[in-house]
């Protein structure tokens, strides 16, 4: 059936959580259907013109045929591309959010699900959206609902190393409890390396 | 004071980091200001850039945005599962100033290389401390003499005059000397041979052993994409570490999927089947779909194509194993292309399935079509599989006229135990300077004992005594040659280390020790290992297994079937058999051995007398099928698991170099042989035994060209 491979890909999409893996064989299938569509379609239509040059008498079945045919496959050429098109920019929006809720390191580690171009728009955007941060002094990706506690208890979930803070160095190994600055480790928390506990 | 500034500095930096969505480890933000100092100190000629306040300010936050967009990239590329998930790690932040530090300087200090020029600090009104900084950066980078200490004294004056710099300078002086902890200096080291590298260009000869090629990292979920090459050592020391039981599947997998990407591309393959292209497009039929394995359970029984590996089920059965699972073979009317096929290789078969849960009839079965060279670089998107810096993947260019040639010479089977090598050698060397050439390598290919080291107590104090005599009885008479040529030592089966499992390590350095210093450009390489002529990739191999090789076949090959009486009855009531070619050999054997068998491989075509030494070409076609130098199970070749990308030969190489050892088994089949000849676009080479006949190659990297010469 036609579209049905730009559904599934626009479906796959939709029932994951996450950004899923780039689905490139899928879209380079799509395409494929979209141009062998069109080829049917363009095939069509010169039939029909050649027809008509030659002074051929169609009648009236012969051409709603021909007309169902052309209006079935363009629009099996536009839902496909739009399907695709969907897919992409959702895609696109997802990333964006990723970058926003585990700031721009985690983002970047999630690149093996990305097409290049994808890792490419990552990168433009958080150079974008980090140079807006730096010229205002205020880190937009934060939390938006004011903390009830500037310092918070957290259990470490991975081994991160020695991160820096502005108050000084702090020991990230797995299993430890810190008291911390909610502002120093929002994205680490988000991106679950660690767990915030609840009093 | 002194510690305030830097704390203030680290904080702008830090500040500027988190800005930018970073989390970022204590180390990489101590080398950040550590080379952002050092940058200060080397970039601003005093005087001539105000008293501009170093923290804080435009440029610091540019310095951070390019450091980190520099950085977000390294993390893309740097592979899965290496560092912390969420953190900027120090080895990402170092990687990224190494790339800064280098493209800085050459875009910002025009003329002045900072790697090599002397640091800029006003010494002369600077207090002890200050001084003691300025001679701990001259150390890394030491003045070049002349010329530059004018300079350096013009600009000391300046200093003199502009104290408010002064002072700063000695600040951050103060603050290098409060902790010469030596990133920098090690940065300033990386960038610097990085920077060589690019200077030296095209004219470069490197030489790549196992422990420098880079492993390709595939995605986790199955689609067989290569997520990363890990190229460094630091990253592939843990991705060699993580991994112990799971590196014999992912070794498998890894093949498997180099092949069916190679397999995919290939015109006769659709990958892209759509439900209407079959039904509407008569012409789009004649691409074949592959199928999985597990998609056989179906129930369907036309004809079916699978690709994968061959492997053993029970004494006399085979099955084919995918990713997805395996399936038992039916081999028995099977049609060959004639190529050698062993187990554990990976092939192409057409057969169907009579009934589900029974095996799979085979009609055709196929090595994996050979691929431009060209085009497997498109399809690895450009990802360097070979290794070595500054390979140019794209090689439209490669004819360029203003690459001097390179010569390469390769002695094979050098035993120097037997006295004809060194008088051998010394008429070679004298030759060549009467015709006053010199070779830009020259490769020595083992083994370098003509029995395997270790049969007597005194053998390793025997093979440094021989090497050191190779120094001062050879090279040391030819000056010429031994100071302007790389020598490279290949190890052979009977040299030193764990016996038998590939990849080989090299001759160790304290053997050679007395050989370098005849020789200063001696690399040891291991076996197998590349080398990078120019643009030209060659790779070097010598094994002992063509006679296990030719034991573990599968399928009587064209040139064994005089040999092999039995196969030959066999084959015999199989031509008596009425059947006509196979369409799908023939589509793909049309396109890989058609231009070869037009006579573009004479070596090949070889009368029924010759058929012996045949079946080593057989065995060196496989290989560029396989992508792979040693096609065989692991019981009879043992490969080091996380070591098997050093066997791959993809992209395939222009030229290789295989070497068979007269070695353990050693049998009329496998007749070591000295020749040249062309296989699709790579040059094989077989340099025999120099030891022996005196018989050695002349590659020339110009043309791709190789001629066998013969010592009278």
């Amino acid at each position: 059936m036609h579209g049905q491979r730009a559904f599934e890909l626009v479906q796959q999409l939709r029932m994951s959580v996450g950004l899923p893996g780039y689905d490139e064989a899928g879209l380079k299938e799509v395409a494929s259907e979209m141009r062998d569509l069109h080829g049917v379609l363009v095939e069509s239509m010169q039939q029909m013109q050649r027809r008509v040059q030659h002074g051929e008498a169609l009648d009236e079945a012969q051409v709603r045929a021909i007309q169902c045919s052309t209006v079935v496959h363009l629009r099996s050429v536009q839902r496909n591309k739009r399907c695709a098109l969907a897919y992409l920019v959702n895609r696109a929006r997802r990333i964006q959010m990723q970058r926003w809720e585990l700031g721009a390191t985690a983002a970047a580690r999630s690149d093996s699900c990305m097409s290049a171009q994808e890792a490419d728009f990552l990168r433009k955007y958080s150079d974008i959206l980090g140079e807006y941060c730096d010229a205002v002094q205020l880190d937009v990706t934060a939390e938006i609902q004011p903390p009830s506690d500037l310092l918070i208890e957290v259990r470490v979930q991975e081994d991160l190393g020695t991160v820096q803070t502005e108050d000084g160095a702090m020991h990230l190994r797995r299993g430890t409890s810190l008291y911390v600055k909610r502002g120093d480790v929002e994205h680490l928390i988000r991106q679950g390396s660690l767990e915030q506990v609840q009093n | 004071m002194v510690s305030g500034e830097a704390a203030q500095l680290r904080r702008a930096l830090l500040r500027s980091c988190k800005m930018r969505g970073f989390v970022v480890q204590s180390d990489a933000v101590e080398l950040m200001s550590e080379a952002w100092m050092y940058a200060q100190v080397n970039r601003r000629a005093p005087g001539e850039s105000g008293s501009e306040d170093v923290l804080g300010g435009k440029q610091l936050k540019d310095f951070v945005a390019v450091v980190l967009a520099q950085a977000a990239k390294e993390q893309m590329a740097g592979g899965t599962g290496v560092g912390s998930r969420g953190v900027l790690t120090s080895a990402t932040a170092k990687r990224a100033l190494v790339q800064w530090l280098g493209t800085e300087h050459a875009n910002v200090v025009s003329g002045a290389n900072v790697f090599s020029g002397k640091v800029n600090l006003p010494t002369a009104d600077a207090s002890g401390a200050g001084r003691k900084g300025a001679d701990g950066v001259g150390h890394i980078a030491p003045t070049d003499g002349r010329g530059r200490g004018k300079e350096a004294s013009k600009q000391q004056e300046k200093a003199v005059k502009s104290t408010a710099i002064g002072n700063a300078m000695q600040q951050i002086g103060k603050a290098r000397v409060a902790k010469t902890n030596g990133i920098t200096k090690e940065l300033v080291l990386e960038a610097r041979s990085l920077d060589k590298h690019r200077r030296k260009g095209k004219h470069l000869v490197q030489v790549v052993d196992s422990q420098d090629m880079p492993i390709a990292v595939f995605s986790s979920d199955r689609t067989g994409r290569i997520d990363a090459v890990v190229s460094t050592h630091h990253e592939k020391a843990a991705l060699l570490h993580a991994q112990r039981a799971q590196a014999k599947t992912r070794m498998w997998l890894a093949r498997y999927y180099l092949l069916l990407g190679r397999v995919q591309r290939h015109p006769v393959f659709a990958r892209i089947e759509t439900s209407i292209s079959r039904v509407w497009h008569a012409h789009r039929t004649d691409k074949l779909a592959l199928t999985k394995i597990q998609g056989l359970i179906c129930g369907d029984n036309g004809t079916k194509y699978l690709f994968g590996m061959l492997s053993l089920r029970d004494e006399h059965s085979y099955a084919l194993e995918d990713d997805s699972g395996s399936v038992s073979i039916n081999l028995d009317l099977a049609q060959t292309d004639g190529s050698l096929i062993t187990e554990s290789s990976f092939v192409l078969v057409e057969g169907c399935m009579k009934e589900v849960s029974e095996a799979f009839h085979v009609r055709a079965i196929c090595q994996p079509p050979l691929e431009d060279p060209q085009l497997t670089m498109e399809g690895l998107k450009g990802l360097n599989l070979f290794g070595g810096i500054g390979q140019v993947t794209n090689r439209g260019a490669a004819a360029q006229p203003d690459v001097s040639p390179q010569v390469m010479l390769v002695l094979g089977g050098c035993h120097l135990d037997t006295p004809e090598t060194f008088s051998k050698l010394k008429k070679l060397l004298q030759n060549l300077t009467a015709a006053n050439v010199v070779p830009a390598v020259i490769v020595l290919m083992g083994s370098f004992l003509s029995f395997p080291l270790g049969r007597n107590m005194d053998d390793a104090e025997m093979l440094e005594m021989l090497f050191s005599k190779l120094g001062t009885m050879v090279f040391a008479r030819f000056p010429l040659i031994a100071r302007s040529t790389s020598l490279v030592l290949v190890p052979g089966s009977n040299d030193m280390g764990v016996s038998g499992i590939m990849p080989l390590c090299p001759v160790p350095e304290y053997m050679v020790a007395g050989l370098r210093k005849t020789v200063p450009d001696l690399s040891c390489t291991t076996n197998p290992s590349r080398i990078l002529l120019g643009e030209r990739r060659v790779v070097l191999y010598e094994d002992d297994v063509a006679h296990a090789s030719y034991l573990g076949r599968i399928f009587p090959t064209d040139a064994c079937i005089d040999i092999d009486a039995l196969t030959a009855e066999k084959n015999a009531t199989a031509a008596a058999m009425p059947c006509q070619p196979n369409p799908f050999l023939s589509q793909l054997t049309q396109q890989t051995n058609g231009p070869s068998q037009a006579g573009r491989a004479p070596g090949l075509q070889l009368s029924s007398d010759e058929a012996p030494r045949d079946f080593n070409a057989k065995r060196i076609q496989s290989m560029l099928h396989q992508s792979h130098l040693c096609p065989l199970p692991l019981r009879i070749q043992p490969i080091s698991w996380q070591m098997d990308h050093a066997m791959w030969l993809l992209p395939q190489p222009d030229g290789l170099i295989v070497a068979s050892c007269p070695g353990r088994h050693w049998s009329k089949h496998t007749t070591s042989q000295s020749r040249v000849w062309e296989y699709q676009s790579s040059v094989i080479m077989e340099p025999g035994s120099f030891a022996r006949d005196g018989t050695y190659l002349l590659y020339s990297s110009s043309d791709n060209s190789a001629t066998l010469e013969t010592l009278e």
